[in-house]
């Protein structure tokens, strides 16, 4: 899910890192959404409410929404930052780094609102930037791994792309053709994932408030595993796999 | 050529940007402390249908009281002619929304749509179609 970098990835892991982390950011959103009234995992409405609270002349909200906005960013440069420079040298823990690093920071968020969270507006502020900046970190990379076929932090290019399909498939022709069907399996997959996780990080959130942002780290966790389990699992397997992933990263 | 200056002109330019606009600004916190005198309920919207009105009815305390004060320790009191009232308070969001829990059961939201030193609009919040039905608008208590 995580080893396999651009145009050598298939279908299959494609899905696999968009669901889970589809479902997850899907739970992030809706979570910080309930908890901290912000939503964290996309920032096309962020822009938006920027460019209003520009227009009121509110300081303090320009002030808050361009951090969230640049941490968004942020996270998306870091974690390639780390996939660009690190990816020779090891492909998986290059691409498993922002995937601790987004555990890290979503766990934390669970552990600070469980604990030691005051609802005072600074922290809330905090809270929010350390969410926004994890889901930058998730975003960049699947976007980048991927080839940019997967971004599983918001929904407009998905539901886009999804209806172009659909209109594309209204002749025989493009039904046919086996990557155009792929897509739309894997669009169609992200695009469910992400609405179930809004739908459990809502139902969670209500239920047990911050405990919630532990589920989520718990199916990040999932992600940052999986692929170090199935290479140990392959090595065991087959002696000669762990030498080719040592030799050129992949397997 | 190098790029990694560029990397660090832009980082300190938003950097330079956060930290002009957080120290020129108010705490929304701080200013939202104080007591609030009562000026004006107003619906905003002149169509409220019976299923809306009924669904806000649910979730709206509806305040007849004078005065809103909020306290440093997350208190509201509200006092008018018919006694007086506590709630606990919070800010959230961006500090657009006012979150009001009576006890363990009611929470009102509502959205702050005016707050300076002496104006404090607050929108009742709910779904879409309730959104901007009911509109508070205070001034604080000795200012005219």
């Amino acid at each position: 899910m995580l080893r396999q970098y651009n145009n050598l990835r298939t279908l299959g892991d494609n899905i696999r890192l968009g669901v889970l982390t589809a479902f997850s950011a899907g739970m992030v959103n809706v979570a910080s959404f309930v908890i901290l009234f912000a939503f964290t995992s996309n920032v096309t409405g962020t822009y938006v409410i920027l460019a209003s609270e520009i227009m009121k002349g509110n300081l303090f909200q320009i002030g808050v929404v361009l951090l969230w906005i640049l941490l968004f960013f942020f996270g998306a440069f870091v974690s390639n930052l780390i996939v660009i420079h690190f990816n020779r040298r090891n492909t998986y823990a290059a691409h498993a780094a922002p995937v601790v690093l987004e555990t890290l920071a979503i766990f934390s968020v669970g552990v600070y609102g469980d604990f030691f969270y005051r609802e005072t507006l600074r922290e809330t502020e905090i809270l929010t930037s350390i969410l926004t900046f994890a889901m930058g970190l998730q975003n960049g990379l699947t976007a980048s791994i991927s080839n940019f076929s997967v971004k599983t932090t918001h929904l407009t290019g998905t539901t886009t792309d999804l209806g172009i399909i659909a209109a594309m498939f209204t002749k025989s022709e493009f039904r046919a053709n086996p990557e155009l069907r792929g897509k739309a399996k894997l669009l169609s997959a992200i695009m469910l994932a992400y609405f179930f996780g809004a739908f459990s990080g809502g139902y969670l959130a209500f239920l047990i408030g911050f405990k919630a942002f532990y589920v989520v780290s718990l199916f990040l966790i999932v992600v940052a595993l999986y692929d170090f389990y199935k290479l140990r699992i392959l090595a065991l397997i087959r002696p000669g796999h762990k030498a080719l992933a040592d030799v050129d990263g992949r397997i | 050529m190098k790029v990694w200056p560029f990397y660090i002109v832009a980082f300190c330019f938003f950097t330079g940007i956060e930290v002009f606009l957080f120290g020129k600004s108010e705490d929304p916190e701080k200013l939202l402390l104080g007591k609030w005198r009562e000026v004006a309920w107003q619906y905003e919207s002149s169509e409220v249908s019976d299923d809306v009105s009924e669904r806000v009815g649910k979730t709206l305390v509806i305040h007849k009281a004078e005065y809103w004060e909020f306290l440093p320790n997350r208190t509201l009191v509200v006092s008018g002619k018919e006694g007086k009232g506590t709630a606990q308070w919070r800010l959230a969001g961006r500090a657009n929304v006012l979150q009001l829990q009576h006890g363990r059961a009611v929470a009102e939201h509502y959205s702050v749509g005016e707050l300076t030193h002496d104006t404090l609009v607050l929108n009742f919040e709910t779904d879409i179609q309730a959104k901007g039905v009911a509109k508070l608008v205070f001034r604080r208590a000795g200012v005219l």
